[in-house]
């Protein structure tokens, strides 16, 4: 898919870097120069420094060929903007904003805006195609060298079909929700039975990210 | 009628200026107090024609009753920021007339389209200066 994304910002940077990982062509706008050069350095030129609500930078962007347009900045009315251009402008068929606060979100998705978010998880699970299956999603440092991640259940894992209870997990790590394959939230109990393709969101420490990881996804 | 103007710049304090002499009520909503320097002195001396405030904000829209207002208009210098305050004023508050500033000529179309009253200070003045030349 080829997705463009504007606000290099933390949001921005860290979805370019794992949407280009899972084979995506990614694309970048950004106001600041320095962001600019910090992602120019570390994904290659596929950065450009301008204002990502101007028609004229989306369209330099390439926006009327792109199957999705992320609007990642800090301000919910550029966010808004970018998306209502890219829609009905470039008649890009999927946009994604994230709304800084939360009492925009409904003006929103009445008005051109077709998936609203406040966290990079979100984004990533809406545009789950193309992700590799193992990978952990990094989805947010926390507080206190913590983060929460994402992990999707792959059909082989040894936890498909167990109980929550039944899962040995690191020490201080939190289940934080569980969202099934077709997007519902699942409650979360010692009893919640884990299936394959669901996606388990679990604050953690940063050096257990990866035994996660493994706890989830590994066949024995 | 009840107006709720937001961005005191030239625009909008000469809007506010004009309807308020006219006998309308208005409420000029900015968020620098300086801003209202260009209103003239006895107009800022009627505390209630001026409001400290984001007009993208529900809580500051609320502020500046928005609920009871017949006109909203959007003249800020930013087009991002009107677009959404009127957005905001005519999906989300409801009030009947909306008016909103957009100064880039692409985007006014889009925006027409979207069910706002734009007006493009870029195009009206492109318009008259280029008029003023061939004349």
């Amino acid at each position: 898919m080829y997705i463009v994304i504007i606000g290099g910002g933390r949001v921005g940077f860290s979805l370019a870097k794992v949407l280009m990982n899972a084979g995506h062509e990614v694309f970048v706008i950004e106001r600041e120069g320095k962001k600019v050069q910090a992602l120019v350095n570390e994904l290659g030129n596929t950065a450009l420094k301008a204002d990502g609500s101007e028609p004229m930078a989306l369209e330099e962007a390439g926006a009327s060929r792109a199957n999705v347009v992320i609007a990642t900045t800090g301000s919910d009315e550029d966010n808004l903007a970018i998306c209502q251009i890219a829609q009905y402008r470039f008649k890009v068929s999927r946009t994604i904003a994230l709304v800084n606060d939360p009492e925009n979100e409904a003006l929103f998705r009445q008005n051109g805006v077709n998936l609203t978010v406040s966290s990079t998880q979100a984004i990533l699970a809406s545009i789950e195609e193309g992700l590799p299956a193992r990978a952990p999603v990094n989805v947010m440092p926390v507080q206190g060298n913590r983060e929460v991640v994402g992990v999707v259940v792959p059909s082989d894992a040894a936890v498909a079909g167990r109980q929550l209870g039944e899962v040995k997990l690191p020490e201080e790590t939190v289940i934080v929700a569980v969202i099934d394959r077709a997007g519902g939230l699942k409650a979360v109990s010692e009893e919640t039975v884990l299936e394959a393709s669901d996606m388990v969101i679990a604050l953690t420490v940063t050096e257990s990210a990866q035994a996660v990881l493994d706890t989830l996804t590994s066949e024995e | 009628m009840r107006v709720v103007i937001m961005g005191s710049g030239r625009v909008g304090a000469q809007i506010a200026t004009t309807l308020w002499r006219e006998g309308h009520q208005v409420t000029l909503m900015d968020t620098e107090p300086e801003a209202f320097l260009l209103l003239p002195r006895e107009m800022r001396q009627d505390e209630r024609t001026t409001l400290l405030g984001d007009g993208t904000l529900d809580e500051d829209l609320k502020r500046a009753d928005i609920e009871e207002a017949d006109v909203f208009v959007a003249v800020s210098g930013r087009d991002n920021r009107n677009a959404l305050a009127a957005q905001k004023a005519l999906h989300h508050f409801r009030v009947s007339r909306v008016v909103c500033r957009i100064d880039d000529p692409l985007r006014t179309e889009m925006y027409a389209k979207l069910g706002l009253t734009v007006v493009s200070p870029t195009r009206v003045s492109t318009g008259l200066i280029l008029e003023a030349i061939r004349a």
